[in-house]
């Protein structure tokens, strides 16, 4: 998964090969996709080095009960057949300033989310504190996922 | 007035693939029966989705695209046969002309329709426009190919078309419009197929895809294959039609098919020392199409068919004796054809999936509904290709004309 800081000109490999420009990042890093632009190629999903892409293969089904009401065009809405999906970091809870849901979930504390560029936030105190590792690093995609060493 | 004798041209060519031989209509009726049962199989997959093939997140990309990339090189090779022609001064280099880019246009009609067929959304097509829609150029290689596939078989419409039309009216063909397009669809053809392999080879997170000698194997696969086609088509139109071509020129062919298989092989080698010799872990990929992984074999046959087949028919062109003997180099141009299709669908696709981002294997086959869309494409490029070439035939080697459709008879 990666979430790019808007200061960083480097552009992330699905976004540089998608043909109709249905995938981009925002400016405030998260990448994302217009579902109702996708034309369902996936040369995304084959320029992603790390599995992070989806294909609705099928019609996906959500019962009625289960939908949530709280959806954002780029994210939670439901998708439809055809088009790629990505993970958002909960793209309509963290503009809120909530937690994605998983940081928030996780009965451990082992998931951390924040503001790269805020000098106090817990994320930048990891960065500098803690053993931090990055995937397929040496391919130079500089995704904002790291994992790191909380002992 | 120009217009309408247009009009008359178009409308007197269709009337030719209406007339035949049984053998003819019941070549079309064979077509006709598998493009319905193909069609079948792919309205099946446009209501329910791309869940009716086998592909699946691990592996994204499949039969639709192997065969897409294998027709490209078709199509890029049909228009290479004009250079040998030009150099050595071959007679019939106007019908090679033709028919080679007759083919060229039936394959690009195929690949674009192959991507059609893969696509999540086809009706969502028109979004890789420019203008109309939001088309990513220069920065992705689907849009580079999608405006690259469109020239070249815009330019290869126009002139065939307009060859014809000279031929159907009995004037002179305007060299100073003709020769001009001829010579840039040779580039043209370049230019598909390594755009093509730079589709490929921009993903740096599929490492098999990664070698900067993709691209020049890409090309020197097509050459040793796609000529194979018509140099089987000629020898047809040799024995049916007024069409003449010397022994010499088609050995001549057979013998450049060589140093393109030769050039392959050492790409190939040269591809092989860099895995195998450096033993990291990016052998993984080239080790699931050898050799597999584990109980994981199941490409392994296709890659090494694909590789025995390439061989044989390199020796068969090699050695003078069986390039010239007319059994043995049909037998080789069937070999080659097999084992470029092989190499293009199966062993370039697959391994560079297998194993994917995880590390899993996810087995890949074809589905039946993608063999059915396939089989339905390719009947239909065959059937356009088909009729392309009797009105072809007709106009350049029976003399059909603007007499013939005044007279207001023609029998086959």
């Amino acid at each position: 998964m990666c979430l790019y800081n808007a200061s960083n000109v480097k552009i992330p490999p699905c976004v540089k090969v998608c043909p109709v420009k249905a995938t981009w990042q925002e400016p405030d890093g998260i990448t994302v996709i217009d579902y109702n632009w996708c034309i369902g190629c996936r040369y995304c999903m084959a320029a992603c080095p790390y599995g992070a892409r989806h294909f609705n293969w099928g019609e996906p089904e959500v019962p009625i009960e289960e939908l949530n009401t709280e959806v954002h065009y780029l994210g939670n809405r439901p998708r439809m057949k055809g088009v790629v999906e990505k993970c958002t970091f909960c793209i309509q809870r963290s503009r809120e300033g909530k937690y994605p849901s998983c940081v928030e979930i996780c009965p451990v504390g082992a998931r951390k989310f924040g503001n790269l560029l805020d000098p106090n936030s817990e994320i930048r105190y990891i960065l500098e504190n803690k053993r931090v590792l990055i995937l397929k690093q040496e391919l130079n995609t500089q995704p904002k996922f790291y994992y790191f060493f909380g002992i | 007035m120009k217009f309408i004798r247009f009009i008359r041209f178009i409308t007197g060519s269709i009337k030719i693939i209406f007339h035949g031989s049984k053998t003819y209509f019941a070549w079309l009726i064979f077509l006709l029966l598998l493009i319905i049962w193909g069609g079948i199989g792919y309205a099946g997959q446009l209501s329910h989705g791309l869940i009716e093939t086998h592909m699946r997140d691990s592996v994204s990309w499949g039969f639709y695209i192997g065969n897409f990339t294998f027709l490209v090189g078709v199509a890029a090779a049909a228009v290479m046969l004009v250079v040998p022609a030009y150099i050595y001064n071959w007679k019939p280099i106007k019908e090679i002309v033709i028919f080679g880019e007759l083919l060229a246009i039936c394959a690009v009609i195929m690949c674009i329709s192959f991507i059609v067929v893969d696509i999540g959304n086809p009706l969502r097509f028109w979004h890789m426009l420019p203008l109309l829609g939001t088309m990513n150029f220069p920065s992705s290689m689907l849009s580079w190919d999608f405006f690259v596939l469109n020239i070249y078989i815009l330019i290869n419409i126009f002139v065939v078309t307009y060859l014809l039309y000279c031929i159907f009216y009995k004037k002179e063909y305007n060299h100073a419009i003709v020769l001009p397009l001829v010579l840039i669809s040779i580039p043209m053809a370049v230019a598909i197929h390594t755009t093509t392999a730079f589709l490929y080879n921009a993903l740096p997170g599929r490492v098999f895809w990664n070698s900067a000698l993709l691209a020049p194997r890409f090309l020197a696969s097509a050459f040793c294959s796609g000529p194979a086609i018509l140099l089987i088509l000629f020898q047809i139109l040799r024995k049916t039609t007024k069409f003449e071509i010397k022994d010499e020129a088609i050995w001549k062919i057979a013998e450049l098919m060589v140093y393109a298989m030769f050039i392959y092989l050492f790409f190939t080698i040269a591809e092989l020392f860099k895995e195998f010799y450096s033993d990291t872990e990016h052998i993984l990929y080239w080790k699931y199409l050898l050799f597999g992984i584990g109980d994981h074999k199941e490409i392994v046959p296709y890659s090494w068919s694909s590789i025995i087949m390439g061989c044989i028919a390199f020796v068969l062109f090699l050695i003078p004796k069986t390039r010239k003997n007319f059994v043995t180099l049909n037998i080789g141009l069937v070999l080659i054809y097999g084992s470029v299709y092989v190499e293009k669908g199966i062993a370039l696709i697959i391994p560079a999936f297998t194993p994917d981002i995880l590390g899993q294997i996810y087995v890949y086959t074809p589905s039946m509904t993608e063999i059915r869309t396939a089989v339905m494409i390719f009947s239909l490029g065959f059937l356009l290709f088909t009729f392309l070439s009797k009105i072809a035939i007709a106009i350049v080697f029976d003399d059909y004309n603007i007499e013939s459709l005044k007279l207001k008879t023609y029998s086959d």
